[in-house]
């Protein structure tokens, strides 16, 4: 039987853990996040704005967080059934070591998938609207400079974009249009709407400078002519880590194509695909700690080991991962090989232990 | 049981420690200049060589021009000092009136120029010139004045005063303080 | 008195498990999004080891409460499963008795926190801020990459068009800044656009400067007909920012003397968050104990996800009353205290309720 009774038992002990862990962290980092940003309170972008903001990234933050609170939350439901030893009860009815853990496997890999599912569909929308909202807030007043800005060069002109919206409209659009080295006009446009094959500017004002004078002109609408895309854009905008696995991919079959070097959206493109091997292994790892004579140490202590020994191998294997591709590993491999090691050292204890 | 607890309270002991350890010992960077606040205090943010300022005011029109070897910004006092200004004055028919001066300071923002060290106010196509030793000119309402000793020289007459206000746009000059004329007979008119 | 050694040794040690496993998650998780921040060249590697151990105290200073709060609550829980309260009870020991007995522990931590958020969190934010100003004036131009618009930070920006072939001048420099004058709200804007440029560090003052020539420079704000435009041979650019004294001097950074002088809200609300801290300790205590009766059945992690929502719920309360009291809703000397008070009330409800139905 796949889902036997015991395995229900174990799914459910381990998901409530993992429940517990990832709200634990979740509400910590927040709050941290929340002090952090309460500098950049300004004019009408209140606290509550500020707070409204971390809301919308909690998708993102709870992507980030995931696998640590796997990893915690599957470790405390082990100790815990460790500690009011219904493990070796399960053991002595027979169950073998492999399907108990088997058994902590299933809801893992469950909550993986579900977070893979987030890391698709969900966290990189949130994101995108999440910066577009804050642009938008403090468009009012543009007191604070804006921080996350992209810059373009084409032809004589130098265009500085605010952020970009899931509908191709762009907002906060800089033009510096120049003759030779003299600045000839600036152009401020509050958004740039894709209409198919051409963009179409909003609320244009415009200052053209002469030798003599200078002129000022507004607007409503102005017909934008460029060659740039709203694919270009959309990768110029966003974070890249955020993106999602099927964007990674296409951008970097795009970068393949202009014949430049797509190692990094690879590398998340892969860090995300192989999630659910490298948490397994990572849980293996863990769990070979729990298992073991329980006489000499109480199972407390054992989850602190097993914990803290998972997240190191986990934050070797982020640290790794960047730096291999550095001495030209391709990136499958600087993701794949660090896990391969970690399940083999994990299978290793666990029949040691076992 | 107090063997383990020990042994816990050593790893997590550990842990925090090798933390902070691993992160304190990271590449010191190169073996860092101390920095004496004071200089970098007046260190000004930006230095230009044979720079031209053009000013452009609210109706588009240039208000002012000025052409000086040597300009230095300093940021911190939003102050902006220039060495041998060669200004251009421009009034509300777009004349130009000439002023220079040993050394002056620019407010871009306020558009305010103040001149020092025999600066010379020279008015255009009417012949006249006004040296002093300082002279303050407000482009906003195109106002110029001084409040120390002041010589008009209107060939062939000259003329010293305490004080003295000039409006750029309808060429008023006004003298007060002690004035004294000093006029040359009628005869040795050029 | 042996039980009272023994209960405070368990409390100490599960909070220093959990203290140590959420720093590690926490300080992890902020080192890897400072590592790859460092590795796009935004921070140099170098200054990231100071970096985090100054952001170090900011951490404990909300870590630890919760680490005490949770350490409580797991080793109160452990001993309801063996039923070492019943034994205790038994013998005759009160939820007020007990109570007592935490305090030891609750005091050392309120302590180690206050020390935290008194003087060493300030201490930390003005280190970081000024190794960051400081790294941001050491920026060497040369190590960005030709064709690639890089930010200084402070709202300036650059894009070299190409290296010279010794890599010692740049060609078609372009330089974006956005200054606020100080006391105008308004921010200007000015582009800068030079032939060609190299740098250099004046060793007294340690500042990097960046020096253009035949360029122009323009500050116009798209719309408005007043500009201004600089023509120049040679333009000397200091790197660092002019106004770095006044991000210096904000609240965040005074110390906490300072903080008390100043009696403006913004500084009183400052100075009640940094005393409420230790304070929430001992309160969190109270509200541990009566939360961490658990029955067996239950494991005793059950009583986690409650304790959690209580504890984000308590420092929201406070962050939302320090805004209160900053933005001058509420008055200062009213401030935040009323917040702390809420749950001492809501603590001592739960010992009044355990205290009568005795601690089954």
């Amino acid at each position: 039987m796949l889902f036997d009774r015991l395995d229900r038992y174990i799914a459910r002990n381990v998901l409530g853990a993992i429940i517990v862990v990832q709200c634990v962290l979740l509400g910590l980092d927040i709050t941290i996040a929340y002090i952090g940003d309460l500098r950049d309170v300004q004019g009408d972008y209140t606290a509550l704005d500020v707070l409204l903001y971390l809301g919308m990234r909690t998708p993102w933050r709870f992507y980030q967080y995931a696998p640590v609170a796997v990893l915690i939350g599957a470790l405390i439901g082990l100790g815990s059934m460790a500690s009011s030893n219904e493990l070796t009860v399960m053991r002595a009815a027979g169950r073998s070591l492999a399907r108990i853990v088997w058994g902590v496997m299933k809801p893992v890999l469950l909550v993986v998938v579900v977070v893979l599912l987030v890391a698709e569909y969900v966290s990189p929308r949130s994101e995108q609207f999440a910066e577009v909202w804050r642009v938008e807030q403090r468009q009012g007043e543009n007191a604070q400079p804006i921080s996350r800005s992209g810059w373009q060069f084409e032809g004589d002109s130098v265009y500085r974009f605010g952020a970009i919206r899931a509908d191709h409209v762009v907002l906060d659009v800089t033009r510096y249009r120049f003759d030779e080295r003299r600045l000839v006009e600036a152009t401020h446009a509050a958004r740039a709407h894709w209409e198919g094959d051409a963009w179409r500017l909003e609320n244009v004002t415009t200052t053209r400078i002469f030798d003599d004078h200078t002129e000022a002109a507004f607007t409503d609408e102005e017909v934008w002519p460029t060659a740039i895309t709203p694919e270009q854009l959309e990768r110029l905008l966003r974070p890249i880590e955020s993106q999602s696995p099927s964007e990674l991919w296409a951008y970097a079959q795009y970068l393949r194509e202009q014949g430049l070097q797509a190692d990094q959206p690879l590398l998340y493109f892969w860090q995300k695909v192989l999630m659910p091997l490298t948490m397994a292994s990572l849980v293996l790892i863990a769990a070979s700690f729990v298992f073991g004579p329980l006489r000499t140490v109480a199972a407390g202590t054992r989850v602190f080991y097993g914990v803290v020994t998972g997240l190191s191998f986990k934050y070797v294997q982020d640290l790794l991962a960047p730096a291999s591709t550095l001495f030209g590993f391709s990136p499958v491999w600087a993701v794949l090989v660090p896990t391969l090691v970690c399940a083999a050292v994990g299978i290793h204890f666990l029949r040691r232990n076992g | 049981m107090s063997k383990p607890i020990r042994k816990r309270v050593w790893i997590t002991g550990l842990v925090v420690a090798l933390g902070a350890l691993l992160v304190w010992i990271d590449p010191r960077g190169p073996e860092s200049v101390p920095i004496d606040p004071e200089a970098q205090a007046d260190e000004p943010g930006h230095v230009l060589e044979n720079a031209e300022v053009t000013l452009f005011g609210e109706n588009g029109r240039i208000s002012q021009s000025l052409a000086t070897p040597r300009l230095i910004h300093t940021p911190q006092q939003n102050h902006t000092w220039v060495e041998s200004p060669d200004a251009l004055l421009y009034d509300s028919e777009q004349r130009q009136w000439l002023a220079s001066a040993d050394v002056g300071t620019l407010d871009t923002a306020r558009q305010a120029l103040t001149l020092t060290g025999n600066a010379h106010l020279i008015a255009p196509d009417e012949g006249w010139q006004l040296d002093s030793e300082e002279l303050h000119y407000d482009g906003i309402n195109a106002h110029a004045w001084s409040d120390v000793p002041v010589l008009l020289q209107q060939p062939p007459q000259t003329m010293n005063a305490e004080r003295m206000d000039v409006w750029l746009d309808d060429s008023r000059v006004e003298l007060s303080g002690r004035v004294r004329g000093h006029h040359p007979a009628e005869t040795n008119r050029p | 008195m042996i039980l009272f050694r023994y209960l405070t040794r368990e409390v100490l040690l599960t909070m220093a498990a959990v203290a140590g496993i959420l720093l590690l998650v926490i300080m992890g998780s902020r080192f890897i999004r400072y590592f790859s921040d460092a590795a796009e060249g935004d921070i140099p590697v170098t200054i990231l080891g100071s970096l985090m151990v100054f952001h170090l105290p900011g951490f404990m200073e909300l870590i630890l409460p919760l680490a005490f709060f949770l350490g409580i609550l797991l080793a109160y829980g452990q001993l309801y499963m063996n039923s070492e309260i019943t034994v205790m009870v038994a013998c005759g020991m009160s939820p007020v008795r007990l109570l007592r007995v935490t305090l030891l522990p609750a005091a050392i931590v309120a302590v180690l926190v206050g020390l935290c958020s008194l003087w060493l969190t300030p201490a930390g934010a003005l280190q970081t801020a000024a190794t960051l100003e400081e790294q941001r004036s050491r920026l060497d131009v040369s190590v960005i990459a030709p064709g690639r618009f890089q930010d200084f930070g402070g709202g300036r920006t650059a894009y070299i068009g190409s290296f010279t072939s010794d890599g010692t001048e740049m060609r078609d420099v372009l330089v974006h800044e956005q200054a606020q004058a100080a006391g105008d709200e308004h921010v200007h804007s000015y582009i800068t656009r030079a032939a060609s440029g190299y740098q250099e560090t004046r060793l007294d003052t340690g500042s990097r400067f960046l020096i253009l020539e035949n360029g122009e420079r323009y500050g116009v704000t798209p719309g408005m007909q007043a500009a201004e435009r600089l023509t120049f041979e040679r333009y000397t650019m200091r790197m660092n920012l002019s106004q770095d004294r006044r991000e210096l001097d904000s609240l965040e950074f005074a110390t906490t003397p300072e903080l008390w002088q100043d009696d403006s809200p913004r500084a009183q609300a400052q100075w009640q968050w940094r005393a409420g801290l230790p304070l929430m300790v001992f309160v969190l205590a109270l509200l541990a104990q009566p939360l961490s009766r658990v029955n067996p059945r239950q494991g005793r992690f059950a009583k986690l996800l409650p304790a959690v929502f209580l504890y984000v719920a308590y420092l929201s309360l406070l962050l939302a009353a320090v805004d209160a009291v900053g933005s001058g809703a509420l008055a200062v000397a009213v401030g935040v205290w009323p917040v702390h008070l809420l749950f001492l009330g809501l603590g001592m409800l739960l010992l009044w309720r355990s205290q009568r139905r005795g601690m089954r």
